[in-house]
């Protein structure tokens, strides 16, 4: 095994001490956020450009969560694929959003003059459409009412002929007659 | 049953399973190119959900959170799909990527929903923080990849080998990186001791 293979104590004290000292720049590259996903498959693949890479390192050096998730992405790759079940794939072909030209027409706006005469037409008829139907169900309640003391009326009648009436009509027939 | 998906391949260029030519085709609404990127890249993703899932003991939910990803996939117009760089990642790689952070997602909603702060015992919510000291090493002392090179063979304690791995280097280099921080840092802080002591 190389010297430089040689992982000693002072070589660990020294890095221990140094990680807590690493330049603000480095630090500070951190408040960006999460990096993105492409940034990360990049350097998994080697194909960052220098400056880019050298960033996602210092914060690599710098940020425990970071690196692991890095390792984690790496080990990943390096395990491969598996096979996916039949469900996943049918699942996931059927999540399919459709033709966008289709999903474009469905929400293309209205023309200018479109939308001016809808929505005129629109705020003329909204409360004249809630006026009819107010109307409408007045004029039901109103009919049923007067239907109802129609019927009472005659079933008032048609019991006074059955108690006071000729004796010979069966009162059966008379109320079925109603 | 199961559809094998194949990776070895990874060739974005090709036009069949899952190339440029096919996600043109399937951002133009190609049902038939939709289903093609399904079949060649669904395992991909099924693998790196199940490889977060599955040590959590959520491996029953990874349908879901492929579907999910699929979701963000399609969304908006295949926005985040759009957003793939053929000349900057592999499709598998950055599906990886994007498969992994959703499965990551999944998990930390599942935690926030069940996990009550308060019944976890301190040394599971304590982190291992890095320590900044005001004192910082000056700038360009050591370079971003000898820091990550020191890092990965002190702190995650991999041999030169598993670090060249990971920084996508010759593991001679990284040897040769380790060696050269070495000298450096114990130059540095010699130097400052010599200024600070007696």
């Amino acid at each position: 095994m190389s010297e430089e293979d040689n992982k000693s104590k002072q070589g660990a004290a020294l890095w221990r001490r140094a990680r807590a000292q690493l330049p603000e720049d480095w630090q500070r590259l951190a408040d960006d956020g999460a990096p993105d996903a492409t940034l990360l498959a990049g350097y998994l693949d080697g194909r960052l450009a220098e400056d880019e890479a050298a960033r996602l390192e210092a914060r690599l050096a710098g940020e425990p969560a970071l690196l692991d998730e890095l390792l984690a992405l790496r080990a990943a790759l390096d395990a491969g694929a598996e096979t996916a079940p039949a469900t996943v794939v049918t699942r996931a072909q059927a999540a399919y959003p459709g033709r966008p030209a289709l999903r474009a027409v469905a929400s293309e706006k209205p023309s200018l003059l479109g939308r001016l005469l809808g929505g005129l037409v629109g705020f003329q008829l909204r409360p004249a459409v809630s006026a009819l139907a107010a109307a409408a169900l007045l004029l039901g309640c109103a009919g049923a009412f007067e239907l109802g003391r129609y019927q009472a009326q005659q079933l008032d009648t048609t019991t006074q002929l059955a108690e006071t009436g000729d004796s010979d009509v069966p009162v059966e027939f008379v109320i079925s007659g109603l | 049953m199961g559809f094998a998906a194949a990776v070895g391949s990874d060739d974005v260029k090709t036009g069949s399973g899952g190339g440029d030519a096919d996600l043109d085709a399937l951002f133009q609404g190609d049902k038939a190119a939709w289903d093609r990127f399904v079949l060649h890249h669904a395992g991909v993703i099924f693998a790196a959900v199940r490889r977060r899932l599955v040590p959590a003991g959520r491996s029953a939910d990874a349908e879901d959170v492929v579907q999910d990803v699929v979701g963000r996939l399609c969304q908006h117009d295949f926005r985040l799909l759009r957003n793939y760089d053929a000349a900057r990642a592999k499709m598998t790689t950055w599906l990886t990527v994007v498969a992994n952070s959703a499965a990551v997602d999944h998990l930390r909603r599942l935690r926030r929903r069940t996990e009550d702060i308060e019944t976890q015992p301190e040394s599971v919510l304590a982190v291992d923080p890095v320590i900044h000291e005001t004192v910082k090493i000056p700038d360009g002392l050591l370079s971003p990849r000898q820091a990550l090179v020191l890092e990965l063979l002190y702190q995650r304690d991999m041999t030169p080998g598993e670090a060249a791995e990971v920084v996508g280097i010759d593991p001679q280099t990284v040897r040769s990186m380790h060696h050269k921080a070495l000298v450096k840092l114990r130059a540095h802080f010699q130097a400052e001791l010599g200024e600070d002591g007696p």
